[in-house]
């Protein structure tokens, strides 16, 4: 008979950690562990529901986005370049709409050797690299995402699964950019703060459906016209 | 991280993960969100290398993350309302053990939270709990008297 303590298993019983190590293969399947679940009955369905568990998981793995990354760069020039100016925009929500304190993104553009401020409607190629800016009055998450000239979303920043934090503050040079793609066309590139941090993945599907933005996020968006290189 | 140790991970952890978050988050979409952040944040981790402590490792990273999404109080506050709205009226006696503990895990210290639900979600013995949190057997046995207090407290508060 097992002494049976008060989670109803004896010393000698497995817990779900010993389950999961034995299958792993980082527990030695002793005989007297043989013995035991032979005998225990607790232990023989426990281990077979782990089994089982395994068998029947069929979550996929989201792969994580890659982007190339050039922000040393990119910070450095901003900083000697000191550029605080603000930028105007084409903003989507009209000119009557935007107040000076409204959080927005911005962008610095890195074509060869050669870094400057993004500009409205800016031509780009594939290949140049981009780097946003990001302004809010109050604490913020932030993700950045791009809809291209064939329709298709693409989460520009951050690199995780969720929006990143954003202090205070104007222009901040995020620490994450992109290279452009040769998908050509005009793209609309939309800044989501939001008062939370919510799923990358969620902000991305409530801009690519064009509205139902999350509440308690307000968007920046801006554009740029990629054209293939001369 | 190289992408095949990554798939050989989730294939012999993600099962485990994905138990341990829905025992705590008790939300099938938070679930599945905290199994795909702790397996993309080791995908950027160049240094992390599968030793034979790492299911254990598993175990305590997703315990840890699970209770500080658990914590942070939006999620709180809309997790309880929507368990509260779940929770069945009566549940066996084990049952209601689990349940009240969960539903205290967003009030009790993180050690004491991490040590009730190694014994009571996990099953694991005083000894495993000790060698996983790093203390000793005694420190754990202090840790589920203070839980035990706290329940008496609150059953009878």
């Amino acid at each position: 008979m097992w002494m049976i303590d008060g989670t109803g298993r004896s010393p000698d019983c497995l817990s779900h950690l010993r389950c999961d190590q034995l299958l792993n293969g980082e527990l030695e399947d002793r005989d007297e562990l043989k013995a035991h679940r032979a005998a225990c009955e607790r232990c023989a369905a426990l281990l077979d529901r782990h089994r089982k568990e395994r068998v029947s998981f069929a979550v996929p793995l989201q792969r994580p986005r890659h982007h190339r990354r050039w922000t040393a760069g990119l910070a450095a020039a901003a900083a000697v370049l000191g550029l605080w100016l603000v930028v105007p925009r084409d903003r989507d929500d009209g000119p009557g709409t935007r107040s000076k304190g409204k959080p927005a993104i911005s962008f610095y553009l890195k074509r060869g050797d050669a870094t400057r401020r993004g500009r409205p409607g800016e031509v780009v190629f594939p290949g140049d690299a981009i780097n946003f800016t990001a302004s809010t009055d109050v604490p913020a998450f932030l993700a950045i995402i791009s809809i291209d000239g064939a329709h298709h979303a693409s989460v520009y920043y951050p690199g995780g699964p969720t929006a990143a934090p954003l202090r205070v503050g104007r222009d901040q040079v995020l620490p994450l950019s992109v290279v452009l793609d040769d998908v050509v066309g005009r793209e609309r590139l939309t800044g989501v703060f939001c008062d939370r941090a919510l799923p990358v993945d969620q902000i991305e599907a409530a801009v690519a459906a064009d509205g139902g933005i999350p509440r308690g996020c307000v968007t920046d968006s801006l554009t740029i016209e990629k054209r293939p290189v001369p | 991280m190289n992408p095949a140790l990554l798939d050989r991970l989730y294939r012999e952890q993600g099962p485990a993960v994905l138990r341990r978050a829905r025992q705590i988050l008790r939300d099938e979409d938070e679930a599945r969100d905290a199994l795909q952040e702790i397996f993309l944040s080791l995908a950027d981790d160049q240094a992390f290398t599968q030793r034979g402590g790492t299911t254990a490792w598993f175990y305590v990273r997703t315990t840890h993350f699970c209770l500080n999404r658990l914590r942070d109080s939006t999620n709180r506050a809309r997790l309880r309302l929507e368990r509260a709205e779940r929770m069945p009226t009566t549940t066996p006696a084990r049952g209601e053990a689990i349940v009240l503990a969960r539903d205290l895990l967003a009030q009790l210290p993180t050690d004491v939270c991490e040590a009730a639900i190694y014994y009571y979600c996990d099953e694991m013995t005083h000894d495993e709990i000790a060698a996983l949190m790093g203390c000793s057997r005694r420190h754990i046995g202090h840790l589920l008297e203070r839980l035990h207090l706290t329940t008496r407290t609150t059953e009878c508060g």
